[in-house]
């Protein structure tokens, strides 16, 4: 099993609002578990402030949980060593979270491969090829993202995510600020990526019908729960919760 | 009540919008689809006579037969505060941080309608309470950073009611908000209209929403009405090759769909506004493209050439 969530529990505190009471706490995340297979594509769906985000950040390792673990590999996220880190990437709604405008993009595709034994060469060749495997050209190496579309930028910002040849892709609302057509050509090459190189995905969305169209299993959230969880077409067929049926009117 | 003909917006890249034609009822509901760059918001902007300064708007714009193309900033400023209101896709741009949601309601009712600053608070929160927000009193004293998306929406459109529109125009005005929120503030739109007879125009590239919401529909591309019919029509039976090749790349919830199967896509990109093709807009991107494309515009509606063969 390449992921396993036990158990995860996450809170906010929000400013104090009186001197004496107990700063108010927003339960972000409260007590979920996922398993995650090599090659498999889990997908997320739940509304606004469901805790998708948080969830997100556990597993990449950027927040600890505040109850519960993350396994990835079999090993503890929290303790994990620089190099494993590397085998679990991100990519988020707004390709510019991951992408300097000031820096070229050879540059930022690269930049993720700066700790590894690779030589500069290696290095290169390695951001080429990713950058053709997302259908750019390695000419575009040397260009700028304010110099490419919306739909291009998240294509970049894919290929750096991919650069070190990562186990896990971690894809929060990946394809929400962009055009429906070119929402497309994004899913498909997510689903490409899957099939040729083996890359596993949390795939997180607020919209069913596309987490429906790519992942293999969806877990339902809210408010900081998992509601419902199962193979793709089973919940696309037969939605049991409530939630998850309110899901599928406004789809 | 609103009649477009011929209108055009010309940057020095070239053309954003070519001759386009539209006409509206009272309380009719008109949706514009399209990519972005395709000139929605330009399309928009442009009714109101507020196209940025860059472009030179040609054609004509008639609104209960006051022509707005030409028309002096007083008489527009005047029609854009009373009969015409616009709603912007990120409301917090469109609010004043520093004011109150009560007050910033009140002003325009106090400026044309006379009100008194009582009464204006008071059909603020009347306001306020029509477009669904629970505890309207209280909301007068918030600021807009106090509210979440959804309910900061919710005031931009009560702001745009304050002086009784007989025409709203939306650009994406869901688009930055989650899915539910989203569902309930296209409902109060379509509402509203209903039940003031005000005219609607929905201007997104979701055609969720628009079918949602429209009773007409027309597609916009390169700056071109490529469509235009009855929604139900148009998003049923799609005739020009962007329609379709728009609707079918939509995600469709579906048990059977074989998820190892790419989905279908428009290949390509909008191109810039300097690189549009001069004839049919769509070709270069279109899978049934005929030699001459490229050079001719095509007219009628759909507005392609393989309909006239
Ligand atoms: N750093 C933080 N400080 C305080 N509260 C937070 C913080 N991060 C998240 N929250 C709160 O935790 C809850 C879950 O947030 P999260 O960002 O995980 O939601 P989400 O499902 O990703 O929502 P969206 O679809 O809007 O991205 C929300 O109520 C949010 O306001
Ligand atoms: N101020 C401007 N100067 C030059 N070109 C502009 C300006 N505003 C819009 N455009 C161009 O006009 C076209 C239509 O833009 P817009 O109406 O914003 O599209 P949409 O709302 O459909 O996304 C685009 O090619 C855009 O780059
Ligand atoms: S006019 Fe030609 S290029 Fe344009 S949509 Fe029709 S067939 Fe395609
Ligand atoms: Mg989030
Ligand atoms: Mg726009």
């Amino acid at each position: 099993m390449l992921l396993s969530i036990e158990n995860v529990h996450r809170r906010y505190a929000l400013p104090r609002t009186h001197l004496f009471r107990a700063p108010p706490v927003i339960p972000a995340v409260q007590g979920i578990s996922l398993t995650l297979d090599r090659g498999e594509i889990l997908g997320i769906v739940g509304e606004s402030g469901s805790g998708k985000s948080t969830l997100a950040r556990m597993v990449m390792g950027f927040e600890r949980p505040d109850r519960g673990r993350v396994w990835l590999n079999g090993q503890d996220s929290a303790t994990l060593p620089r190099a494993a880190r590397r085998q679990t990437q991100m990519v988020f709604q707004d390709p510019y979270d991951s992408l300097d405008p000031r820096r070229s993009i050879g540059w930022s595709v690269a930049e993720p491969l700066l700790a590894t034994s690779m030589t500069t060469t290696e290095r290169h060749a390695r951001a080429a090829d990713r950058l053709a495997r997302v259908g750019l050209s390695p000419a575009d190496m040397a260009r700028y993202p304010h110099e490419f579309s919306g739909g291009q930028r998240q294509r970049i910002a894919i290929a750096r995510a991919i650069a070190p040849d990562p186990a896990l892709l971690v894809a929060d609302e990946p394809v929400a600020a962009l055009d429906v057509s070119v929402q497309a050509q994004v899913l498909n090459l997510l689903m490409d990526l899957n099939r040729t190189m083996g890359l596993a995905m949390l795939f997180i969305s607020h919209d069913l019908a596309v987490v429906a169209s790519i992942a293999d299993r969806i877990a339902v959230m809210q408010h900081g729960r998992i509601v419902e969880t199962g193979p793709t077409a089973q919940i696309v067929a037969a939605p049991e919760h409530p939630y998850t049926q309110a899901l599928f009117a406004a789809a | 009540m609103l009649e477009v003909s011929g209108l055009s917006v010309a940057f020095k890249a070239g053309l954003a919008l070519r001759g386009a034609a539209l006409t509206l009822a009272k309380g009719e509901r008109l949706g514009i689809a399209g990519e972005s760059g395709s000139g929605k918001t330009l399309l928009g902007l442009s009714l109101l006579g507020m196209a940025p300064e860059a472009a030179h708007v040609t054609g004509s714009v008639q609104f209960d037969g006051q022509e707005l193309v030409g028309a002096p900033e007083t008489a527009l400023r005047s029609l854009r505060g009373q009969r015409i209101a616009m709603v912007f896709q990120e409301p917090l741009s469109a609010l004043n941080p520093l004011r109150r949601v009560g007050d910033l309601i009140a002003e325009p009712l106090r400026l044309h309608r006379g009100l008194s600053r009582a009464a204006a608070l008071d059909r603020a929160a009347a306001l306020l309470a029509e477009v669904g927000l629970p505890d309207p009193t209280a909301r007068l004293r918030q600021y807009p950073h106090e509210m979440s998306g959804g309910q900061r929406q919710r005031v931009t459109i009560a702001l745009a009611l304050a002086c009784d529109p007989d025409l709203l125009i939306a650009d994406e005005p869901t688009t930055a908000l989650d899915v539910q929120v989203a569902a309930h503030i296209l409902d109060l739109l379509r509402d509203l209209s209903t039940r003031r007879r005000m005219a609607l125009i929905l201007i997104s590239h979701d055609l969720r929403a628009i079918a949602r919401v429209t009773d007409r529909l027309a597609i916009l591309y390169g700056g071109d009405i490529v469509e235009q019919g009855p929604t139900a029509d148009v998003l049923a039976a799609p005739r020009h090759p962007y329609t379709q090749g728009l609707i079918a790349a939509r995600p469709v919830l579906s048990a059977s769909r074989d998820r190892r199967q790419p989905l279908p896509t428009i290949p390509g990109n909008v191109p810039a506004l300097a690189d549009l093709p001069p004839g049919c807009r769509f070709s270069g991107r279109c899978p049934v493209e005929l030699p001459h494309c490229h050079s001719t515009r095509p007219t009628g509606n759909p507005a392609c050439h393989r309909e006239a063969t």
